[in-house]
């Protein structure tokens, strides 16, 4: 039995179908690369995974270990052990890193988080998690929050944005220390080099998931700008 | 040396401090200044090397003035300790600070009022930074449940060529009742001054805070921060001026508000420049708790009203 399932799920924004007939699964302990150009619903889906205000499905149905959870609040959906990481992660004023990778209570220890992401505790455990901050190191204290937090199932959405090129291997590294900490992946991005660290990928188009296999697959097709359902050029949103 | 007055009474007051948080037994050191003050009776004075301490005491007002001799460093912070152990009454004060010139020193004051159901605290500074001085004032607030008192607090500042000044106001324990503070402060050549206020307002609580900095001198700096948070009918009007007029000032104001419920905040910077070489910014952000901030506390486990205490004394803090 999968982990995540999502089956026929359409989504619209504005009038504007975003998803089409989404089928999706991710394994218990699987990393699942979605991967996609800009704007084709990716950060939809993850939100529409966590449950966050407005986002709704029109029509089909998202499973978590076996638990239908449309009709599931976000903080339901979190202590179903659901988590995610923004794409552009939110900034707190007065609350420090110390504060944010305590949450969740799993009793982690948080200096080897930080350590495990390229950040020396001693710099940052009293840091501000607020303006001050730049935004990869904003985006490691994220991805340590997930080694301290240990979820079920982790969504990361475009974790290697703002990550220069030389670390992108660091975050690799990172995303299969969260897989070994016993969390299932959903990673989410446009940039294909990531893909590698996954155990599978499928390449989403035009709101539908247009092709899952082996990462090296899906990464030649989408680098080819190939889409095998409309038999052209990977497009933006529902279009097919 | 210390002077105290009826035993019970600073007691009471020292107990005050100790459920504020800051461990009494600070007053004992005879290495650190105090004022202590029930109402309008001052219960304890003490000054050190390098800081004196001149009292006057009328029936109406105690007026007290507090000299930082010239390059002297105080290495222990300076405590006004101003409570109210009745459930009504005014304490009435005005105090005049002077650092003299390369003088280093810090004030914290803390008004204890948790005792109170209807009180005046009024506060006059007139507060006179000489060359190169640096002083950091925190004025901390602790009330009660009662909306009854009202805080009306103002400040007259000059900052010296080379010299620092850095305020902070808290009152985020209790309902602040009526809080009115205003403060106006002139900054010389090469000088720093920040103003930070934080304030957590419930109920009908009202609260009005006017802070105007004025850049006079070259390459004077500013920054004027406001944090405030409301719920139930609280109201704030919250009015930053800053001016620049000398070369190279730069000055910035920064206002965040979050608001729930009924209640109701406004916030008006403004900013005036008077000298092409000069630069004023502001920014402002007023509403409610922000979503993604919101939901990803509660996508690391927090419960939504939980979620929500976090980010309101995050900012708070």
């Amino acid at each position: 039995m999968s982990l995540l399932e999502i089956r026929c799920v359409y989504f619209t924004a504005g009038g504007k179908p975003i998803l089409e007939n989404l089928n999706f699964t991710l394994g218990e302990g699987e990393i699942h690369a979605l991967i996609g150009t800009n704007g084709t619903g990716k950060s939809t889906l993850a939100r529409l995974v966590m449950g966050c205000e407005g986002y709704h499905i029109g029509s089909g149905e998202i499973r978590f270990d076996g638990l239908s959870i449309n009709e599931l609040p976000i903080e339901k959906r979190a202590g179903l052990g659901i988590t995610m990481v923004w794409q552009e992660p939110a900034r707190f004023e007065g609350i420090t890193v110390r504060d944010y990778l305590s949450l969740g209570k799993r009793g982690s220890d948080l200096s080897d988080c930080l350590d495990s992401v390229g950040l020396a505790s001693g710099d940052y455990l009293d840091r501000m998690l607020d303006n001050t901050m730049s935004g990869g190191e904003r985006k490691r204290i994220e991805l340590a929050s997930m080694l301290a937090l240990k979820p079920r199932l982790c969504i990361l959405d475009e974790p290697i944005s703002g990550i220069d090129l030389v670390s992108v291997k660091d975050i690799v590294a990172v995303i299969r220390r969260i897989q070994q900490n016993g969390s299932s992946v959903l990673l989410i991005s446009h940039r294909e080099e990531i893909a590698s660290v996954a155990d599978r990928a499928s390449l989403l188009c035009g709101g539908r998931i247009a092709m899952t296999g082996d990462p090296d697959t899906i990464v030649r097709d989408y680098k080819s700008r190939h889409c095998v359902i409309c038999n052209g050029q990977i497009c933006d949103y529902a279009t097919h | 040396m210390a002077k105290y007055a009826t035993m019970p009474l600073i007691d009471k007051i020292l107990s005050l401090l100790d459920s504020a948080g800051t461990n009494s037994s600070v007053l004992e050191d005879r290495n650190t200044a105090h004022i202590v003050a029930d109402g309008q009776n001052l219960l304890s004075t003490q000054a050190i090397p390098g800081v004196t301490i001149d009292i006057k005491e009328r029936p109406d007002i105690t007026i007290a003035g507090i000299t930082i001799a010239g390059e002297a460093r105080v290495a222990n912070p300076i405590h006004f300790c101003f409570g109210m152990l009745q459930r009504i009454g005014t304490q009435n004060f005005r105090i005049t600070i002077k650092l003299e010139p390369h003088a280093h020193a810090s004030f914290l004051a803390h008004g204890l009022f948790s005792n109170v159901e209807f009180a005046r605290h009024i506060m006059d500074q007139y507060v006179e930074i000489d060359e190169g001085a640096n002083m950091r004032f925190t004025d901390s607030h602790f009330h009660g449940i009662s909306g009854g008192i009202e805080v009306a607090t103002t400040g007259k500042v000059k900052v010296g060529k080379q010299a620092r000044y850095i305020s902070d106001f808290s009152l985020t324990t209790g309902r602040v009742g009526k809080l009115d503070l205003k403060y106006s402060v002139q900054a010389d050549d090469h000088a720093v001054v920040e103003l930070t206020s934080r304030v957590f307002g419930h109920a009908s609580d009202i609260i009005k805070i006017n802070e105007d900095v004025r850049l006079d001198g070259l390459f004077s700096r500013s920054l004027i921060k406001s944090r405030v948070a409301l719920e139930g009918e609280a109201r704030a009007e919250i009015i930053g001026t800053t001016e620049g007029r000398a070369e190279g000032a730069r000055g910035h104001m920064d206002c965040m508000e979050i608001i729930k419920d009924q209640a109701v905040g406004q916030s008006t910077p403004s900013v005036k420049v008077s000298h092409p070489l000069a630069k004023i910014t502001h920014e402002a952000a007023i509403g409610t708790v922000d979503k993604q901030q919101l939901e990803t506390l509660i996508a690391h486990g927090l419960s939504p009203e939980q979620a929500v205490d976090a980010i309101v004394l995050g900012i708070l803090r």
